[in-house]
Order: structure tokens, then C-alpha cells, then sequence
């Protein structure tokens, strides 16, 4: 795969995995999010474009509220969607 | 002490009446170089002072019980004023033990246009089984402030590191909440053959509101503390981020404060908190040091003295 299209395969796995958290957590039908996933189309190549022009060295993140959830989340007793 | 005049291509806006010139703003530029050398036989490390220029400065060392050479770093204006720029370097030689912390918050004031943002600059660099304690108290930018700080780690073989940051909303005080224009933090941390940390936080509290759920949510008050040494197998790792973990779980009050532990991809843990209050964070990062030194180089940690 090219660097483009492994870029936009990542972002369309990773929004599916969001979304399929959503179907789990939130009165989501399957064609509402298959519909949700479409839309949010633009917004990957958009992204994907960016990514181009900057630098890895460059790319800012803040997100420490889901840091921190995802450290508590390995020894939490009760995991969400567990089987 | 040095005064840059402002160049010229860095000017935003141009003076609109010539007939009344306001004065060139003075940029200060701090450079403070240490060194801490490893003593012989059972002596304390020393510290070296190879260069200071104000406002950053260091009046002297002071022994620590584990032979750590202990130094306070002031800020003789009282705060980084707008467009500062200082100059933090750290050199921590084989085997020697450095414990550096602050004589109390870093104020961060109001941004003065038309000049550049303020900005530090750290380089630490730990030789061969050194340690390096960095523990300085809160940063504390004021309404309007423009803060840009930038820290490269570079760590050889065997050698160790506490690095804690705390980050407070503002003055509170005052009612003061993430009013800030821009704060932004560069952290590198590597070894001879790898990089084990990399962060790049820009907050930009007007674009990007901090309370976000995946940001601050109703949280204020962040930290982190990153605890390395080079060299030890992934086990003992793994198990430090148990013992940490099972701490961070004691330790989150959910509306108050929260903890989490997780290990790089070598050579050490990182642990992180949101909290609503300074007291939560400042008291239990503590807690953190700690243990894990305890753990790691089975001595006991002192917080370092303000006062002599």
C-alpha cells in the first residue's frame, strides 16, 4: 500500500472502531452508522491531506483525559464490551 | 545580564505615529549552564556553575543525604516575563546524582506585544549511571500569557530520571481559568539508541476549549511524571507499573482527582493526573517519586528543603 492509502485506511479503521463503540454504548442502528461513517468521509481526506504537509515533529496532541481513562481501563475489575 | 533589542523582522504591527517612537522593548535572554561532578569515593557530587546569566540563577548546592548535590533555580524577576527567552542546561556526569527544584511557581506573564511568545529552552543530558531529579514546583501562566517550552533528555546507559511537570489553570485566586493565549510544551526523552518519550502539547484555551471531555473535562490542573533508568529488563518495568498502578487506583478520587500509570517503551513508567485542585496533585506526585525510588535505587526520597 502507498503511504495515502495506508493513512486513510487507518483513519476509516479507527473512526469504524469508534463508531462501533458508539453502536455499543448509545441507540445507534446499523444504518445510522454506516451513515455516520460516510459522512465522515471528508473529514479523512481532509485530515490525510494535512498529515502531508506537517512534520512528525510538529504534530501537537493534548487529549490526558483519555490518557489517564486508558491507563485505569487495564486494571479496572469490569472492562467495557468484555465477553 | 543580557538585552536583546527586538528585531526588527519580528514586529507585528508597525508604529502608526512616528512623532511618538515607543521605546524598544528589551528582550531578556537567561542562559544558566550546569555541571554536576561525580565525587570520588564516597564524596558528594559537585556542582559546577559554567555559566549564569540573569534572571535564571543558582546561589549554591546543598549536600543530600544520598549524595545528591541539591540546587534550588530562581528567578531573580520574579517570573518569566513576555517574550523571555531562558536557557536551561544540565549536565549530569557519570555517577553523579543532581536534584534541581524551584524556589516556588513559575509565574508566567502576560504576553507583551509585540514580542515573540516566552520561551525556555532545557537540555538535561545524564552520563553513565547518573541520576537526575528534576522536580520543580507548578508553572502558573497568568491571563494572555504566551509560553512556549521546549525540554530534550538525552540519558546514556544505566543513567536515571525523575522529571515531574505540573501545569495550573492560572490564578485562581483572582478567577483566573485556562485564560492563557498559548501554551505549549516540547518534551524529548532518549537513549544512545532510542527515543523512549516524545510530547507535543500546544493549548490554545480560545480554539480548543480544555473542557472538552478528551482534554481537562472538568478537571484543571494537569501533571506528569516520567521515571526512567536505563538498562532495566521490561520485567521489573511491569511490575513497577503494577505497584503504581495499584497507588493510582488508592489515590483517584473521581471528582477530584485522577492517576494513571503506564509504561514507556523502555527504560521506565510515566504516570499522569488531572486533578480540580493543586493540593491533590503537589502532595501525591510526591508519593510517586517515591515509591518508585524506593523501588528502583532502594533509597528513601526526601522532598528537596526551600528553606535553609
Amino acid at each position: 500500500l502507498g503511504e495515502e492509502e495506508t493513512v486513510l485506511a487507518y483513519l476509516q479503521q479507527a473512526m469504524l472502531s469508534l463508531i462501533s463503540a458508539c453502536q455499543r454504548l448509545l441507540p445507534v442502528g446499523q444504518s445510522h452508522a454506516t451513515s455516520i461513517l460516510w459522512h465522515l468521509k471528508p473529514a479523512m481526506l481532509d485530515s490525510a491531506a494535512q498529515t502531508r504537509q506537517s512534520l512528525a515533529q510538529d504534530t501537537f496532541s493534548f487529549s490526558p483525559a483519555i490518557n489517564v481513562a486508558s491507563m485505569r481501563h487495564v486494571t479496572l475489575p469490569i472492562r467495557l464490551f468484555i465477553s | 545580564m543580557t538585552i536583546m533589542p527586538f528585531a526588527i523582522g519580528q514586529v507585528d504591527t508597525p508604529p502608526r505615529n512616528t512623532t511618538c517612537v515607543r521605546p524598544v522593548m528589551p528582550r531578556t535572554h537567561g542562559d544558566l549552564e550546569l555541571r554536576f561532578v561525580s565525587g570520588k569515593g564516597d564524596q558528594a557530587t559537585k556542582l559546577q556553575i559554567e555559566k549564569q546569566h540573569p534572571p535564571l540563577r543558582v546561589v549554591r548546592a546543598f549536600s543530600v543525604q544520598d549524595g545528591a548535590a541539591l540546587v534550588h533555580l530562581h528567578n531573580i524577576s520574579g517570573g518569566v516575563l513576555g517574550g523571555d527567552r531562558l536557557d536551561l542546561t544540565v549536565q549530569v556526569d557519570d555517577h553523579a546524582q543532581a536534584q534541581i527544584t524551584s524556589t516556588g511557581s513559575t509565574r508566567v506573564y502576560r504576553h507583551r506585544a509585540p514580542l515573540p511568545p516566552a520561551a525556555q529552552v532545557n537540555r538535561f543530558t545524564v552520563g553513565q549511571n547518573g541520576l537526575l531529579e528534576y522536580l520543580p514546583d507548578s508553572i502558573i501562566p497568568f491571563a494572555h500569557s504566551r509560553f512556549q517550552q521546549e525540554t530534550h533528555i538525552t540519558l546514556a546507559a544505566g543513567a536515571g530520571l525523575f522529571y515531574w511537570e505540573i501545569v495550573a489553570p492560572g490564578r485562581e485566586a483572582r478567577g483566573e481559568r485556562c485564560l492563557y493565549d498559548h501554551l505549549q510544551f516540547k518534551l524529548d526523552i532518549e537513549t544512545e539508541d532510542r527515543p523512549i518519550a516524545i510530547e507535543r502539547t500546544r493549548l490554545e484555551p480560545a480554539l480548543r476549549p480544555l473542557t472538552s471531555p478528551v482534554r481537562l473535562g472538568a478537571y484543571a490542573y494537569f501533571a506528569t511524571l516520567y521515571i526512567c533508568r536505563v538498562g532495566l529488563p521490561d520485567g521489573q518495568w511491569q511490575d513497577l507499573e503494577s505497584q503504581l498502578g495499584d497507588m493510582a487506583l488508592g489515590l483517584t478520587l473521581p471528582e477530584h482527582v485522577l492517576w494513571g500509570v503506564s509504561t514507556l517503551p523502555a527504560h521506565g513508567v510515566v504516570v499522569r493526573a488531572l486533578s480540580r485542585s493543586s493540593w491533590a496533585i503537589v502532595q501525591d506526585i510526591a508519593r510517586f517519586w517515591r515509591a518508585a525510588k524506593l523501588a528502583l535505587y532502594e533509597k528513601p526520597a526526601e522532598m528537596p528543603r526551600k528553606l535553609y
